[in-house]
């Protein structure tokens, strides 16, 4: 199987020490999987301040893995959550799908590594 | 360059703050002597005394206490720190607001790999980093504010004008001095006049208000 662009990035990033490259997924899957479950939990509760608020700190770690649709979803959500209440739950899921889709393949590279 | 620089990294984000400093740890002139994920943490950190980094690389958006905040006190009790901001924003108004605090620099996250070894440098060599940021934007949008961030416009005498356009080209004291045929002290006294005129504690204080009021056009 061909490696996926992110984990390149994370290895190109991390100048080829395996050590670091595993922790950072790590990091990732425990980080966003985190995430998610606590945008699902906003959602219900129709918390848009702490959605804004977690969609930023998703943000970063978009950017570091220079994926263009989720950072356009984070920053969507993090300017305008709960002002178009539908568009904003469309946003959360679609995040939500990149996110552990994104998890999956990280898992499944991790037990290469 | 041979001394060692000590960095303090300071962001919420678990997964950028430990891909930053894995990448910074594997420069050997780099010391990471803080690791922390807020504002708070950092000054807690500060307050003991252990460490002081020479460059704090501090995010803007953090819960406890943001960038904002923490670049507020440092300014304050920690005026020797520099300070690179760490942003997802692309807001010319928060970075005019940001030099008027006194920070040394922005480095946005997007390409951070491409920009952070050079912004160390060139902060640490007593200069400023502004990648990727327009001052003519910048410039264009602190012209429709009104006193966004407290500075007034005061009047110089023409030696003060021409040192502080000196001093907004990163000349040192000893340039300035040389430049315009003057001695350090009186350069120093100008400079010590210019920062009580105009209220900044900071150079990057001054770079603000210089491109404030058009006087490094």
């Amino acid at each position: 199987m061909q490696k996926s662009r992110e984990l390149q990035i994370i290895e190109k990033y991390m100048q080829g020490n395996k050590q670091s490259t595993k922790k950072l997924i790590e990091i990732f899957i425990r980080q966003t999987s985190q995430e998610i479950k606590d945008l699902q939990t906003c959602l219900v509760n129709k918390d848009w301040r702490e959605i804004k608020e977690i969609a930023h700190k998703m943000k970063s770690a978009f950017l570091y893995l220079d994926m263009p649709r989720p950072i356009e979803l984070t920053e969507y959500l993090r300017k305008k959550a709960g002002t178009n209440i539908t568009a904003s739950i469309e946003h959360i899921n679609e995040l939500s799908e990149i996110c552990l889709q994104l998890i999956n393949s990280f898992k499944k590279e991790l037990k290469k590594l | 360059m041979n001394k060692i620089i000590k960095l303090a990294i300071v962001d919420d984000s678990p997964f950028f703050r430990t891909g930053l400093v894995s990448h910074l740890q594997a420069n050997n002139k780099l010391q990471i002597v803080i690791e922390c994920s807020n504002g708070q943490e950092l000054i807690d950190g500060l307050k003991l005394g252990k460490h002081k980094p020479d460059i704090i690389l501090l995010d803007l958006e953090m819960p406890v206490m943001n960038g904002i905040k923490a670049t507020e006190y440092l300014s304050k009790y920690y005026p020797d720190i520099k300070i690179l901001i760490l942003t997802v924003h692309t807001d010319d108004k928060i970075s005019y607001r940001l030099m008027g605090k006194g920070v040394n620099g922005f480095i946005p996250k997007h390409n951070y790999h491409d920009n952070v070894m050079l912004a160390i440098d060139t902060v640490y060599t007593s200069k400023y980093y502004f990648a990727d940021y327009d001052f003519k934007k910048i410039l264009a949008a602190t012209k429709q504010q009104k006193e966004p961030n407290g500075l007034q416009e005061v009047s110089f005498t023409p030696r003060e004008l021409e040192v502080l356009k000196l001093i907004c080209l990163q000349h040192t004291t000893k340039e300035i001095a040389d430049k315009l045929c003057l001695s350090k002290r009186t350069i120093d006294r100008h400079r010590e006049n210019i920062f009580k005129k105009t209220g900044v504690r900071k150079t990057a204080g001054l770079f603000a208000y210089a491109i404030k009021y058009g006087i490094t056009d």
